[in-house]
């Protein structure tokens, strides 16, 4: 576990928390890094992401809520990152957690949380259109932000799409 | 009986903003919605990156008008943490001191849109003429009325003066004895109690499994407040109580935000009290390595900025995730089971904000179908323009 040199001391319960979630998921984090005292990150191994989210979820089911799901393109590395941001916070005990998982750019498919977090519904929604990653047993894949008329295949988000600078003007 | 599809939006008078929301009606009965978000999508998030820090922090200022603070805060403080930047004491109290008044400006402003939705126009007309007394001290802080480029990364951008200070803790404390009647009005009148009391139930855990945030979910019990749950800023050193209602009607979502109204004017006497001295602004390098997160409640729930830099004067990723979006999955759940009448009063109740929603017209792309039908300014005017 890597704890920046800012920190002092983690809370309590964070760190029992902490030593658990590892001591549940052994095969599953490839590193675990702390970023403060209320956050950490969390890098897991690919299609674990639902068992966790599902365990944190079932472990506090009246204080842990999914904040986001993001995508970052690194196209040097040929690789998508998913970051899925869950907020913890019963009594005393805060945490953020990012849970950080990979996959491979030219095939990015990943399985869908909407059966156990039902919020999930648009933010995969959008990170289809937007990245083109296809979450396996989503009920709507659909368009959430982009016109209807937007051709298949353009994901605006990519790295690889540009901004023109100059329109050609019609008319 | 059969099932009707009723259409309402992109333009509606019950809407203040273009959206659309297809409703399945048995009889007066909402059974189920389905919502169309992203008429106002602006490509924000792509724009983002070809942006300094700079430039950025004005365009997240136009995400959203109403919350424009929390927005550049929450900007700032992702590149702050990005460039491993400390922001002095002085400028984190100003900071807190424009995000109440932001907060309590907005707040005033939905409890009037709200009463005017259910034909309550003379307190509608008592909401908004307070809400000026707000604005006023808000432009006299700032320097601008509503979009107030206060933030700056590192820090702000204006002291506050003495006589601004004195003029604060004696209007202030008047504005809350008027709040404090408004109460009174709000829970005990007919015109609103009947309107909103068992108007669009939903449970806590529900919607914490749906991931709504802010009024929304504290209306049902569930105390979750960022500026409790993850501190920020110098809210960690200023005591305050986290607003919550355990009914979960659209009642008690009203009524978090009068009760939240109160409480900020009191967070706002104690920063003004407790405003330490010293530099309101630090220097932050040009180019940045790193990543960072910014998370801030905002008058509509919490706001995030994620923002990834490569070493270089733009970022390499920009992503926000807007109160309104995570609470759309909630309000559509609200809606199931009551009737076509209680439809704005409900909507009305999450403080809706569509553009801060969409937030990233049209994308100028490199698509291979050919350039998008676009037209300049001059065009427009030549076309549309008349005296």
């Amino acid at each position: 576990m890597e704890v920046k040199g800012k920190i002092k001391e983690l809370p309590e319960e964070v760190s029992k928390f902490l030593d658990e979630f590892k001591k549940e998921f052994k095969e599953r984090i490839i590193n675990v890094k702390v970023l403060t005292p209320r956050r950490a990150e969390i890098v897991i191994t690919r299609n674990s992401h639902k068992q966790i989210i599902k365990w944190i979820r079932e472990k506090f089911p009246d204080s842990s809520y999914l904040v986001t799901i993001n995508t970052v393109d690194y196209i040097d590395r040929e690789e998508f990152e998913i970051q899925y941001e869950i907020q913890i916070a019963r009594n005393d005990f805060k945490l953020h957690l990012t849970l950080k998982m990979h996959i491979p750019r030219d095939y990015p498919v990943v399985e869908t949380i909407t059966d156990v977090v039902p919020g999930a519904l648009l933010y995969e929604g959008e990170n289809y259109e937007m990245f083109g990653i296809k979450f396996v047993g989503h009920p709507a894949l659909g368009k959430v932000f982009l016109p209807e008329d937007w051709p298949d295949n353009v994901y605006p988000l990519r790295k690889d799409v540009k901004l023109i600078k100059k329109v050609k003007k019609i008319r | 009986m059969s099932t009707i599809g009723l259409i309402i939006g992109p333009q509606h008078p019950a809407l203040h903003e273009a959206e659309r929301f297809l409703f399945k009606v048995e009889g007066e009965t909402v059974v189920d919605v389905i919502p169309r978000i992203g008429y106002m999508h602006r490509g924000i998030e792509k724009l983002m990156e070809t942006r300094t820090f700079i430039e950025g922090l004005y365009l997240a200022e136009r995400v959203c008008g109403i919350c424009n603070v929390p927005h550049t805060v929450c900007y700032a403080e992702a590149v702050e943490q990005a460039a491993d930047v400390e922001v002095p004491p002085r400028a984190k109290y100003l900071r807190v001191i424009a995000l109440e008044l932001n907060r309590l400006h907005s707040h005033l402003l939905l409890l009037g849109v709200a009463a005017e939705l259910m034909g309550f126009e003379t307190l509608f007309m008592l909401f908004w003429r307070d809400r000026e007394l707000v604005m006023r001290l808000f432009e006299e802080l700032t320097g601008n009325r509503v979009v107030s480029a206060f933030i700056r990364v590192g820090g702000v951008t204006r002291d506050i003066s003495i006589p601004l200070t004195d003029k604060m803790k004696e209007k202030l404390p008047k504005l809350y004895k008027r709040i404090e009647r408004y109460k009174k009005v709000l829970s005990e009148d007919p015109t609103f109690t009947v309107r909103t009391v068992d108007v669009g139930y939903i449970s806590g855990s529900k919607l914490l499994a749906l991931g709504a945030v802010g009024p929304t979910i504290r209306g049902s019990g569930v105390k979750m407040d960022l500026r409790f749950t993850d501190p920020y800023e110098a809210y960690d050193e200023i005591p305050f109580n986290v607003i919550t209602y355990k009914e979960g009607d659209s009642w008690a979502r009203y009524m978090v935000r009068v009760d939240e109204s109160l409480e900020l004017i009191n967070i706002i006497l104690y920063a003004l009290d407790k405003l330490p001295q010293g530099p309101i602004c630090t220097k932050v390098p040009r180019t940045i390595e790193g990543e960072g997160e910014g998370r801030v409640e905002a008058p509509r729930g919490e706001v995030l900025h994620h923002t990834i830099w490569k070493g270089s004067t733009v970022p390499w990723r920009h992503r926000i995730r807007t109160p309104t979006y995570a609470n759309i999955p909630g309000v559509c759940e609200m809606f199931k089971g009551y009737h076509v009448a209680d439809i704005p009063v409900i909507l009305g109740s999450i403080d809706p904000c569509f553009a801060c929603t969409d937030r990233t017209a049209l994308l100028l792309l490199d698509v291979k179908s050919g350039t998008k039908k676009t037209m300049t300014i001059g065009e427009i005017k030549k076309k549309y323009w008349r005296r």
